[in-house]
């Protein structure tokens, strides 16, 4: 689901009883109740449905819908059973996250391969160091993205084992460095031979980046952009 | 959802039961558990849902089926009669999100 976009609540009786009244609780992906719950419409044949709610910026929201007899919404129904949906945000996420509307998009400037490379933009080559540029670039006028105030930029990889491997603006040795002026919106990213020996071999590979900003953060996706391989033999 | 990503495990007990012990299997496309399975739920809230997110989305396998089963006592040994199991798929696209087969 899109942010911002109506949460599509639906529970269907599996007798269509349309005298049941359906309330449901909405959580967020730490499981902390949203809002007050939401006492749902009944439209036909036991199709009880809400839409008043719209998909806030977590990564995903849980649904739990109980059936009661009254309409004071005290006694559960001993013959109708409770159900759940969860709806998924689009894009990558992550728990904690608190997602600043704003986006940018990221570039991979190596340009290693040339035109035409359907988007690969560099290779990590795995047990050897390898350090590329990245441009930030605001979405909405395509402007660099101003990093000043940024507090932590992360760059995010797969592990063979289905780990993350996480790289950061703050950890020690500068892997993470903003090149030039903060308003050119350029980072450079070092990936150890150490590291890069344990990423799974991908072509194209998956890898984000995770802007931290005062106001949340933001996640910026580039998935086509980046390829591992195998070391020669 | 992405590699890496915590997986969205969640049961609601169909009679809100909040007294029963919920395990779950989360395995691969060859029925290999992926790392950390299996995974016990916690009861979230007072009207049965049940909820973990510590395991986390594996690069490797396309697809992952979860199985949901619930126990009358904390040792997971003796199978509620009362609360059904059941079980969700979820498989990687091309562009690596994971998204859930069936709801």
């Amino acid at each position: 689901m899109k942010f911002g976009s109506p949460i599509p609540l639906a529970f269907q009786l599996f007798d269509a009883n349309t005298a049941k009244y359906v309330r449901v609780v909405l959580r967020d992906a730490n499981d902390i109740a949203i809002g007050s719950p939401i006492n749902l419409t009944q439209i036909g044949l036991g199709l009880y449905v809400d839409e008043s709610v719209n998909m806030p910026s977590t990564p995903w929201v849980t649904a739990q819908y109980v059936v009661y007899d009254d309409s004071g919404y005290t006694i559960i129904s001993l013959s109708e059973g409770a159900g759940m949906n969860v709806f998924l945000l689009d894009g990558p996420v992550a728990l904690g996250f608190t997602f600043v509307t704003a986006s940018i998009t990221a570039i991979i400037e190596n340009d290693l391969f040339g035109p035409p490379n359907n988007g690969l933009q560099d290779e990590i080559v795995k047990n050897s160091d390898r350090t590329f540029i990245i441009r930030l670039v605001r979405a909405d006028n395509g402007e660099p993205f101003d990093l000043t105030g940024v507090t932590n930029i992360q760059a995010k990889f797969t592990n063979e084992d289905g780990t993350v491997l996480s790289i950061n603006l703050t950890d020690g040795g500068a892997p993470i460095t903003v090149v030039g002026a903060a308003t050119s919106g350029k980072i450079s990213v070092a990936i150890t031979k150490g590291q890069s020996g344990s990423l799974m071999p991908m072509n194209p590979a998956p890898f984000s980046l995770v802007i931290s900003i005062p106001s949340g953060q933001m996640v910026v996706n580039l998935p086509y952009q980046l390829a591992v391989f195998e070391e020669a033999v | 959802m992405q590699v890496g990503d915590p997986i969205p495990l969640y049961l609601q007990s169909f009679d809100c039961n909040i007294a029963k012990y919920v395990r779950v299997w989360v395995r691969d496309e060859n029925n290999t558990q992926i790392t950390g399975s299996p995974v016990n739920l916690n009861a979230i809230g007072a009207l049965g849902l049940y909820g973990n997110k510590t395991l986390q989305f594996p690069a490797t396998p396309k697809a992952l089926t979860v199985q949901y089963i619930v126990y009358d006592d904390p040792s997971h040994t003796v199978l509620s009669t009362s609360e059904g199991a059941t079980s969700e798929q979820w498989s990687q696209g091309a562009n690596s999100q994971w998204v859930k087969v069936n709801t």
